[in-house]
């Protein structure tokens, strides 16, 4: 498959100390690090390409334009996306929100429905809550099962309930919290039987910020009207990411821009404004972060010379290996999706007492983390030993108080993954968890 | 930085939290989260006839080590004190109490400051 080792040597970050000890980076579900084609694409465009675009007619103007619409295209390919679909934000959170002040606020009324999760984030939760105080529209939450997974007959219920109130459908594809992804392509097979036109369909919007990094997308197969992503998970830059829309909604205005002012305009008089023609400059209200796209960009390529298939099946190694090793120790619970992944580590094990080359795994509903309650030791104190370790991790509620809420738990810890983790990693995690109990005698 | 944190002075008060008890008869209890860890303490604060020195202290909680440690150490801390002087306690009493050489991490500040927070809403102390 792909060499790890090679892969970290392109992440110049990565190899500090931190507490005098190797850095384990295991926090990349709140961002990745960026490899060193990133970095160095950001500083060339500044170096060599610096000036405003669709603005300048001179030679440096019209090398930044290059820059910002190849770049555009790169990402919107990544994605499997019509550039003219992609809208260029900072983050998901953003995305989010543009769904709803540029379609929610123009398609909702007092009495129509938007489903979501109990298991978003809060990103793709509390958008909605605004939603619902503007319009008069009503929030519903499906829940999940004990096992951390999208309960789709409660959601399947609400449809059929409810018909065509029913407006929007918004979900995370992979939980944040929990890694556990929904099974998005039954969801959008149900959504078509029950509504078989088109125009009655509630759109379904897909907050993508942890699918993005991790599995191979394609917009159009999908067949969601939504997706939003960040770059800085995906080995991209911060402050740039994508809200990803099916060009009927933009080509019929269902899909308004919600952010004015130059750039985006047609024509501007005294009397009134005509928005710009195409469509993703009418999204782009003002001077855009050109050296960022760039980055993301660049970060695009690198996944896609490693081949995301290829990452997903490193990811997953991963997510079985943490998930066996947390497994071994008595006061560690793992939260989340795990018993068709507990079959298949038992079978890989099986295969390598047996002296046989095991065989590429199949692929699981977990992905990209492991989270856990440590008995006894609230989350911030094991992080926090674990950072004496040179470990980062992430411990909290991650921005999913609901999650949380629902399980009773006030605190997990998480353990995400990038492209540049080992199975050593884990073991240096494994290792330093044993000194949580050390510290605190539990 | 947590080898250094987790000193016998935080773990000692984990395992013998002080004053860890509700007051049924306060003059006033507050109760106040930290939504980022999920960290929660309940003060209930008597006074003295004068009404400026608080005269018991107890609360409830539960949370991590550094909230729960801090809050132990503040509430034996200000039992006796004027409430004029518990008007300028700070972070870095609390860095002091807890026996750190240096300033807590700053994703760990609202976990240490989360028992005086609810000390000074409790006294009607502007927060800092």
């Amino acid at each position: 498959m792909f060499d790890v080792a090679k892969i970290k040597a392109d992440f110049p970050i990565l190899s500090q100390t931190v507490q005098g000890k190797r850095l384990v980076y295991l926090d990349n579900a709140a961002t990745s690090q960026k490899p060193r084609a990133v970095i160095e694409a950001i500083t060339h465009y500044y170096e060599t390409s610096n000036a405003n675009v669709h603005r300048g007619v001179h030679s440096l103007s019209d090398a930044s334009t290059h820059a910002w619409e190849e770049s555009r295209a790169q990402i919107a390919q990544f994605f499997c996306a019509d550039p003219a679909e992609l809208i260029l934000v900072r983050n998901s959170t953003e995305a989010l929100n543009g769904i709803a002040y540029g379609w929610a606020d123009h398609n909702l009324t007092a009495g129509d429905i938007i489903i979501t999760s109990v298991m978003e984030h809060h990103a793709d939760i509390v958008p909605w809550q605004q939603v619902v105080e503007r319009t008069g529209a009503q929030l519903a939450f499906v829940g999940v099962d004990a096992a951390g997974r999208l309960q789709t007959t409660e959601l399947y219920n609400l449809l059929e309930k409810h018909g065509e109130k029913v407006k929007l459908i918004a979900l995370t594809y992979i939980s944040n919290a929990l890694g556990t992804q929904i099974p998005l392509t039954e969801i959008v097979t149900k959504l078509h039987a029950l509504y078989p036109a088109a125009t009655t369909r509630p759109r379904i919007a897909i907050d993508g910020a942890q699918a993005a990094p991790h599995i191979p997308l394609d917009f159009h197969k999908l067949d969601i009207d939504f997706f939003a992503f960040s770059g800085h998970k995906m080995l991209g830059p911060m402050g740039v990411g994508g809200l990803i829309v099916r060009k009927k909604l933009l080509e019929t205005n269902e899909m308004q821009p919600w952010l004015f002012g130059g750039g985006m305009i047609a024509e501007v008089h005294t009397a009134g404004t005509k928005f710009n023609e195409d469509i993703a400059e009418r999204f782009t209200p003002g001077t855009p972060d050109v050296a960022s796209a760039v980055g993301l960009a660049a970060a695009c390529r690198y996944l896609q010379n490693l081949g995301m298939q290829n990452v997903l099946e490193h990811d997953q190694q991963l997510v079985q290996y943490t998930i066996a090793q947390l497994s071994q120790i008595p006061q560690v619970k793992v939260i989340g999706p795990i018993s068709p992944i507990s079959a298949q580590v038992a079978r890989q094990q099986q295969e390598d007492e047996s002296g046989e080359t095991p065989q590429q795994l199949p692929v699981s509903d977990r992905v990209g983390s492991v989270s856990f309650i440590y008995d006894g030791v609230h989350a911030h104190d094991v992080a926090q030993v674990l950072d004496s370790e040179g470990v980062a991790v992430r411990s909290g509620h991650h921005c999913t108080m609901p999650l949380h809420e629902t399980f009773g738990w006030q605190a997990s810890v998480r353990v995400s993954f990038q492209v540049y983790n080992t199975t050593e990693d884990v073991d240096q995690l494994i290792l330093a968890l044993k000194k949580v109990a050390q510290v605190f005698g539990k | 930085m947590s080898q250094d944190l987790y000193q016998a002075v935080i773990l000692e008060e984990l395992q013998h939290p002080q004053n860890k008890r509700e007051l049924s008869d306060a003059a006033v209890s507050v109760h106040e989260t930290n939504s980022s860890c999920g960290d929660d303490v309940t003060v209930f604060l008597k006074f003295d006839a004068t009404g400026e020195r608080v005269s018991e202290v107890g609360w409830q909680g539960s949370g991590c080590a550094i909230s729960q440690a801090a809050m132990s150490l503040l509430s034996e801390k200000i039992t006796g004190m004027l409430v004029s002087e518990i008007g300028s306690l700070g972070q870095a009493d609390l860095e002091s109490m807890l026996g750190l050489q240096q300033p807590i991490a700053y994703g760990r500040v609202k976990c240490l400051l989360i028992g005086l927070q609810a000390v000074k809403k409790a006294l009607n102390i502007n927060l800092i």
